[in-house]
């Protein structure tokens, strides 16, 4: 199983970086956006949804609390975590249904541990899916979880 | 007046957000770097070195923006009990120096002292902790804590105690006192930080040799921090 992430920040750089670093940890960035208002539209259009959303705060248009807040709207059952250099925003991030907030910078292991905890912590949610064998296993580069 | 305080808070947080952006850029380019297969070990310990100072710079970053916090939220004092706080600041320095070790040899137990302070206690610590894990070389820092009433009546007297290069006796004064205005070369904003605290306090911070006459075995940072009756 792979962990599909949708990433949004308002930072170009930073999407060309988490990209090259989920590959290389077998994840698969299948959507991104760079604002709020942005991330609604396109995770609503986005079919099937990713298991994990990154997102930031301070962003253009909308930011990263009130597109949480519209985003589990649309689907309460979707996992958000935010990285922010806000701490200021971890508050009301968690109370607009977050699963976590990570202060930026954050380094690389820790991002990882981040996703795979959300991501096995959803499985284990989901009874069903966690019985059947084909959800369980590693990612390609050995992270494993489930 | 007010008006220039707001805007100066603005642009040390727009600055503090913006640059931790960056640091999380550089920081995430260094790790890929570290992943490439087949990169020579000399390489990746430079790269490791970088990474290091990434890590500073965001410390600092964060440093100054508690600063900036501290002055600007109203002081809410209560009694803590200074056993958790002495752990909680140890734990947190021994993150950032994951590759030294911290001994702290301290002579109370949790509920034994209590002061009158607020959340900024555990930062008080951290800041003199961190001082000695930067400034002593050995990778097994030994720091000890001395806690004891004060001669002065309703102050608890705190001493730690590192073995770092020391502070000479012309320097002692200017190190706590950087945002007066005077630059003292090689120290940080953490000390400083650590004396702010103890004035929201009411107490004071002094430095004085671990061995009196010697300076050159290190220092004792002396707190006197107001007693706390629950």
């Amino acid at each position: 199983l792979i962990i599909t992430i949708f990433i949004v920040d308002d930072d170009y750089d930073l999407h060309q970086l988490y990209k090259k670093i989920f590959s290389m940890k077998g994840c698969n960035v299948v959507a991104s956006a760079f604002d709020g208002a942005e991330a609604v539209k396109v995770y609503s259009e986005l079919n099937p949804k990713p298991d994990v959303i990154l997102m930031d705060h301070r962003m253009p248009v909308m930011n990263g609390v009130e597109a949480a807040r519209e985003l589990k709207r649309i689907d309460p059952s979707c996992k958000i975590i935010f990285l922010s250099a806000d701490e200021t925003a971890k508050e009301s991030a968690l109370a607009a249904g977050a699963c976590k907030f990570k202060l930026k910078p954050v380094r690389l292991v820790e991002l990882i541990d981040t996703i795979f905890t959300v991501v096995e912590a959803g499985l284990k949610s989901k009874p069903s899916e966690m019985n059947n064998e084909s959800n369980r296993g590693s990612c390609s580069q050995g992270c494993r979880f489930a | 007046m007010r008006e220039a305080k707001n805007r100066a808070e603005f642009l040390v947080d727009l600055m503090a957000h913006d640059l931790t952006n960056i640091n999380q850029g550089i920081m995430l380019a260094l790790e890929l770097i570290l992943y490439e297969a087949g990169l020579p070990e000399h390489y990746k310990e430079r790269v490791r070195l970088a990474l290091a100072q990434v890590e500073r710079s965001a410390q600092l970053i964060a440093s100054v923006k508690r600063f900036q916090s501290m002055e600007t939220e109203p002081h809410t004092i209560s009694v803590r009990d200074l056993h958790p706080a002495l752990v909680a600041a140890a734990e947190a320095v021994e993150r950032v120096f994951h590759q030294k070790e911290l001994v702290l040899r301290m002579n109370i137990h949790e509920g034994q002292y209590l002061v009158k302070a607020d959340e900024f206690l555990v930062e008080l610590f951290f800041n003199l902790l961190h001082n000695a894990m930067k400034f002593d070389r050995s990778s097994r820092v030994v720091v000890d804590i001395g806690i004891r009433p004060s001669r002065e009546e309703g102050f608890l007297r705190v001493e730690v105690k590192d073995r770092g290069p020391g502070i000479p006796d012309e320097e002692k004064e200017r190190i706590l006192k950087r945002l007066r205005g005077e630059s003292v070369h090689g120290l940080g904003i953490g000390l400083t930080l650590a004396r702010r605290i103890v004035e929201r306090y009411g107490g004071k911070i002094w430095v004085e040799d671990r061995v009196k006459g010697d300076h050159t075995r290190g220092a004792s940072f002396v707190i006197l921090l107001p007693w706390g009756d629950r």
